[in-house]
């Protein structure tokens, strides 16, 4: 958003809204059903879907500071009687001035029959802040049923002092038939550019500029589907994004300059870093790696705003917290936020005579960086990166307890501007991290008791999966935090299971696993087949799901980082039992997933050892029956079990 | 744990404040230390205290102030002050307090707080809003307080006092102040009575109500107090409403207005004629709108806007069908209700007991939701606002619980019964072929009725086509986690007056389990019947199931023939109050037969019955994973 200089361009514009505001224009009038639509009781696209929305004419004039939209939606079913109500978001404090006018609606009965909207349209608070608000004009239409067609239109007008980015969101929960979407981009006369961008559009379909507006015209997009181990949301839904920049560069100059700026807004806060010599004469080590780590841990002790509870202005002020300016700031307080950690890494590594830099990336945790997108926010990560000899140690000093040579996951794998003192900046990738580096080890030792197994279970992480619990329970006192690792384990096993957290260790440090260890008692396990005693030994999946159990899939598949589980269960044999048969061995490749498990036993015990590993992030859709299928086997082979017999 | 990076929005909202010393009655109110019963709680309630003023007029003015203090991150969520409004209610002010660990003190006001719109799910538009104030400070050790006083002129003079919360409270005051000349009814729940001191209470140390697994609702355990005031015979009238009669009486002529029939309301009622069609016209073509304003709350609209609009909220569903049934002579009565079994309390006659309205109809016919009245004879409950419930059935929520039936008298409260277990069934025929890879594949058919019908339907309806299919394939790979359901097919999905049937064919690989020469085969297959196994280690309150049902598997594999049977698990046969299950494996005829029963019996199962339920359940399980032995 960016406010307009030109008040005199903004006097010609209101004239100009004046007329537009007559009436709506043709593609926005109602109109009676096709002998079509009438018949229509579903979209072939979305088979099962509530409702369809037939036509969508949008029409933004940023010249005038207005829009129109038009909705026509048939409703298929019951719960698609819902799109009746009808609620328009709008805000109408300063600097906005938004308001919504023009309302217009009818529900075409299922017979052709029109019953017009006449009741009345509310107006309520949705959040109110001091004095600023977003309300909502809202209003039901009458005699919704299946087989209706409801028509909707309103206007939309906004303070001409603002200029707003406009996003059209093309998918939505119910499948579009039509849309006709335009916009009159602002004219600013050189002041401003505009541009637009877009993910998710049919084939060949982009905004084209027509009369000196961008028109779309779409059919039959398919509604959003909401799946899980998929992207991010925003990478996935289909948008087209119009944006005014202060500057004439598309998307492709922007990239090209942003790193500059970047670098240079970086290397201003490094700039003073004075405070830096004196702590890296402290934490100099025997080689340059002991060094890094001596920064690394001294860092990590620091305070950091980024990881606590939000605080309100108050809290701020009382506790002198503000944006550091310099590496200095950051070392005088010995705290910061993220990045400002980050760079008081690098700024004292520099001083140790390290050769350090800070890489600005683009994590991926909500969205993945595009190009096309003229936005700088998309690079809002900082980590550090030290070259020692031939080989980088990439590092996250800014994610409080990360594994030294560790990257926060959704800062793995994505691209980054590397700064570096007295060079230009570069576009690098940060590197994935890799299966055996994040590793999930459960170690059971058990012993059967009536249908009970009991005995003592020890988990170790690492990596990634240290990490993310870590920062899971942070903000946790002890007593959350044992009720969050006891939880955890509880899913493990069937109902009824009692989980106690005797010990965890590592959770408040960067440098040592993360180990709980537990007492348990597992009841519901142990089964009877006649005579003979079932106990399925691979006890860490007796609540296992196949997560891809649906036959279907529509979008990519998403493992946020690589990671590997590694079971050893160990179970003693009773006196009076013995192992008449222990589970075939299981070895499933499915390349980039794998899976094996091996039983032993000898006189008096049983030992299982399974391993599997996900060593991928991104599977495309067409790959889902094989991943299912693998899933659907490492199940089965869980399942397989050990089978004892009286002596 | 949120980032720093939220902070800017919420500074928006602190802007204006300004640090200021907590008042005297905070800081009175902190104790030297806790006591050592608070010392695990997340959270302590040091002071809630309430002034209710009524005036002359009946405006009552609530004055309160509370004070907090936090012990856990966990009971950072008390560091909010949420005080509730509509058009006929006026926030005089609220301000709040804190002092953290460290002892740095905040203030904040009014100004600072953030307004929201109160309407809850299914609300078009209500008037109800809130005021949410966000006090500073919140690390453990941190004391929040806050104050408001809210003045407002209530539809009936009644108030209730929640003085038993989920985490515990050292001091609850309530102090009452009425005019000359009138006086008070005060009702107890869930509470021993407790005798007031010149119109005031002053309770301590009352312990929290904590969460357990499947507990019965806060309102069925919170110690809570009704007040009615009753005024002087000369001042509004004298009246008050202090009985289940009175508060029925007053509802009655609040809706009776509603009830005028249009032309367009007879004309189709004379087309629908009968009750059941008419039932379903307004459960089904009446879409559920809730538009509530002022006295809107609790006053249906007329039933021939609703009639037009075809859209209206339960007290409206409800007028449309009373009126539409006047016209074919047939009687029905409102009835009261909360969709929160155990927040109608027998000693507390207050409208708050109440969020949900529906119908008892005058039908002869015999249904599952069917309660014979002394005077009215047969009435038939009824639920216009559950699109799933069939007439005949009520929604579980409302069975084992209580509703006032108002009737031209008056009104009574009344037990809305559950239902029978063969109310509610699920069948389920299965019959397969094991092959000699052990691959199992078939055909299962599954008939759900009344409230297991009704809450799959619930799911389903809201669902569109595809994630239907992944919905029931989920379902069935939590069972069979190598297979590949096929052929789904859902029957009388959105016809609740008839069974909903599923339909799906399988085919898993390795169902059958090759370990040594033997080969494993669980004759069970799909379904779990236990619901839960209750943790009883420091447990205090009984267990609430899904409720009352009946369900049935009858199991046949066709196992290949080069298998012969070694062994079979044992027939379970159990029989508690609460549970009954019977099953049975038989093999006859190269045929692996299952056939088993299970009956739960109750809504709610006692705390001392708590071990026999687990031992049950414990039972099914261990039969549910039986397997046959074949070689």
């Amino acid at each position: 958003m960016l406010q307009r200089l030109s008040a005199a361009a903004a006097v010609a514009l209101f004239f100009a809204a004046v007329n537009v505001h007559a009436g709506y224009p043709k593609t926005q009038e109602f109109r009676l059903p096709t002998a079509e639509e009438k018949a229509m009781t579903g979209v072939d696209s979305a088979p099962g879907a509530h409702a369809a929305i037939l036509d969508w004419v949008r029409i933004d004039d940023d010249t005038a500071s207005y829009s129109s939209e038009y909705k026509r939606i048939k409703v298929f079913s019951e719960e698609g009687k819902k799109y009746g109500d009808i609620e328009l978001t709008y805000m109408p404090g300063f600097p906005t001035y938004g308001r919504i006018s023009h309302i217009d609606a009818r529900t075409i009965r299922p017979d052709g029959t029109i019953v017009p909207f006449e009741g009345k349209i509310y107006e309520k608070v949705v959040v109110k802040v001091g004095r600023q608000a977003l309300k909502a004009k809202t209003f039901s239409l009458p005699d919704v049923q299946p087989g209706s067609i409801i028509e909707y239109r309103f206007t939309r007008h906004w303070s001409d002092a603002m200029l707003f980015n406009t996003t059209w969101s093309v998918q939505h929960e119910i499948p579009l038939v039509r849309a006709k979407l335009a916009l009159k981009p602002y004219d600013s006369r050189g002041e401003y550019a505009s541009f637009f961008t877009f993910l998710g559009l049919p084939p060949g379909k982009k905004p084209v500029m027509v009369e000196k507006r961008f028109e779309l015209d779409l059919e039959n997009v398919a509604p959003y589907v909401e799946e899980a181990y998929a992207p991010p949301e925003q990478l996935l839904k289909a948008y087209v994004n119009f944006y005014y920049t202060s500057s004439r560069l598309g998307a492709a100059e922007f990239w090209k300059a942003e790193p500059k700026n970047i670098s240079k807004r970086i290397e201003d806060f490094l700039g003073k870093a004075g405070d830096a010599k004196a702590a890296a004469q402290k934490l100099a080590g025997a080689d340059p790696h002991a060094t890094a780590k001596n920064i690394y841990a001294h860092v990590q002790t620091f305070r950091n705003y980024s990881f606590e509870l939000e605080k309100t202005e108050q809290e701020m002020k009382k506790e002198s917290i503000a944006s550091a300016r310099s590496v200095n700031d950051v070392l005088k307080k010995s705290a910061g936020t993220s990045e400002e950690i980050n760079r008081a890494f690098v700024a004292i590594a520099r001083a140790a005579g390290l050769k350090a830099d800070a890489i600005r990336v683009a994590p991926r945790d909500t969205f993945f960086f595009s190009d096309k997108l003229a936005d700088g926010e998309q690079m809002s990560g900082e980590i550090a990166v030290v070259s020692i000899g031939e080989s980088l140690l990439f590092l996250d000093p800014g994610t409080p307890h990360a594994p030294f040579g560790t990257l926060a996951w959704e800062k793995t794998n994505v691209p980054g501007i590397r700064v570096s003192k007295g060079t230009d900046p570069v576009w690098v990738m940060t590197p994935q991290s890799a299966p055996e580096t994040s590793v999930t080890k459960r170690a059971a030792d058990l012993r059967i008791d009536g249908e009970t197994l009991t005995g003592k279970v020890v988990v170790t992480y690492t990596g990634q999966n240290a990490l993310s619990r870590r920062l899971r329970v942070l903000a946790d006192d002890d007593a959350e935090r044992t009720k969050d690792f006891e939880d955890e384990a509880k899913r493990w096993f069937a109902d009824g299971a009692t989980v106690k957290l005797a010990s965890l260790t590592g959770a408040k440090t960067f440098d040592e696993p993360l180990v709980a260890t537990y007492d348990v008692t597992l009841p519901n396990l142990v089964s009877a087949a006649g005579s003979r005693t079932v106990v399925p030994i691979s006890v860490f999946a007796t609540n296992g799901r196949n997560p891809f159990a649906p036959t279907t899939r529509t979008h990519p598949i998403y493992f946020p980082y690589p990671n590997t589980e590694e079971d050893e269960v160990r179970l003693t044999v009773p006196e009076t039992l013995k192992v008449s048969a222990v589970p075939p061995p299981s070895n499933l490749n499915a390349g980039s997933l794998g899976y094996s498990s091996e039983a032993t036993s000898d006189a008096n015990s049983v030992t299982l050892k399974r391993k599997m590993f996900v060593n991928v992030m991104l599977i495309d859709a067409k790959n889902y029956n094989p991943l299912r299928n693998f899933y659907s086997a490492v199940l089965t082979a869980d399942q397989k079990p050990l089978v004892l017999v009286n002596k | 744990m949120r980032r720093l990076a939220a902070l800017a929005l919420f500074a928006l909202t602190a802007a204006s404040a300004w640090a200021g010393s907590p008042p005297p009655w905070v800081k009175a109110a902190i104790p030297a230390t806790m006591p050592e019963w608070t010392k695990k709680a997340s959270a302590v309630v040091l002071l809630d205290e309430t002034q209710l003023i009524v005036a002359g007029a009946g405006e009552i003015a609530t004055r309160h102030r509370r004070v907090v203090r936090v012990q856990t991150n966990a009971g950072r969520d008390h560091a909010y002050a949420s005080v509730y409004f509509d058009n006929d209610t006026k926030l005089k002010y609220l301000r709040g307090w804190s002092i953290d660990a460290k002892g740095n003190e905040y203030e904040v006001k009014e100004r600072d707080a953030v307004e929201t719109a109160a309407a809850s799910e299914g609300e078009l538009f209500s008037d109800a809003r809130a005021k949410v104030l966000r006090i500073p400070g919140g690390d453990p050790g941190t004391t929040f307080a806050y104050e408001y006083e809210r003045r407002e002129r209530p539809y009936l003079l009644q108030s209730m006092w929640y003085f038993q919360e989920d985490i515990p409270v050292l001091q609850a005051k309530l102090q009452l102040q009425l005019p000359p000349n009138w006086t008070f009814d005060a009702r107890w729940a869930n509470f021993k009575p407790v005798e007031s001191a010149n119109a005031a209470w002053d309770l301590r140390d009352i312990p929290a109500i904590e969460y357990e697994r499947g507990m019965p609702s806060y309102s069925t355990l919170a110690g809570r107090m009704g007040l009615v005031f009753i005024p002087a015979a000369n001042d509004i009238g004298g009246s008050a409403q202090r009985s289940w009669n009175d508060l029925a009486g007053w509802y009655g002529k609040l809706a009776a207005t509603r009830l005028a029939p249009t032309p367009e309301i007879q004309a189709k009622v004379k087309e629908l004629k009968s009750i059941r069609a008419l039932a379903r016209f307004a459960q089904k073509d009446v879409r559920y709108v809730a538009i509530e304003i002022g006295i809107g709350g609790y006053q249906p609209h007329a039933a021939g806007d609703v009639f037009r609009n075809r859209y209206g909220d339960c007290k409206d569903k409800a007028t449309l069908l009373k009126t539409m049934l006047q016209e074919i002579g047939i009687d029905s009565h409102y009835v009261l209700v909360n969709t929160t079994r155990g927040a109608v309390d027998p000693q507390l006659p207050m409208l708050a007991s109440f969020n949900h309205v529906i119908l008892a109809i005058a039908a002869p016919e015999k249904t599952h939701a069917t309660i014979d009245h002394a005077k009215l004879g047969k009435l038939v409950l009824f639920d216009p606002t559950s699109t799933t419930t069939p007439f005949g059935y009520l929604p579980s929520y409302l069975q084992d619980s209580r509703g006032l039936l108002v009737t031209k008298e008056g009104g009574e409260l009344i037990a809305l019964a559950p239902h029978a277990p063969d109310a509610n069934q699920l069948r389920r025929k299965a019959t397969f072929a094991l092959d000699e890879k052990g691959t199992l594949t078939g055909q299962v058919e599954e008939v759900r009725t009344g409230r297991i019908a009704s809450e799959m339907r619930f799911e389903l309806q809201g669902m569109n086509g595809t994630d239907r299919l992944r919905y029931i394939e989920s379902i069935i790979g939590n069972h069979l986690p190598n297979s590949s359901p096929s052929a789904i097919a859902i029957e009388n999905l959105d016809d609740a007056e008839t069974d909903l049937v599923i339909k799906y064919a399988i085919t898993a690989k390795n169902y059958a389990k090759s370990v040594a020469d033997m080969l494993l085969v669980r004759p069970r297959v799909l379904g779990q019947k236990p619901e839960a196994i209750v943790d009883l280690s420091e447990r205090k309150f009984g267990y609430v199931t899904e409720g009352p049902s009946l369900q049935t598997d009858d199991v046949e594999i066709a196992v290949a023939r080069s298998f012969a049977v070694d062994e079979l698990p044992p027939p379970v046969a159990l029989s508690t109050p609460t549970v009954e299950y019977a099953a049975v494996s038989e093999f006859k005829d190269g045929v692996l037969r299952y056939k088993r029963k299970y009956a739960l019996n109750t809504f709610f199962v006692p705390l001392e019955k708590l071990p026999e339920m687990n031992k049950v359940f414990t039972r099914i399980l261990a039969d549910e994973r039986a397997s046959a032995v074949f070689k």
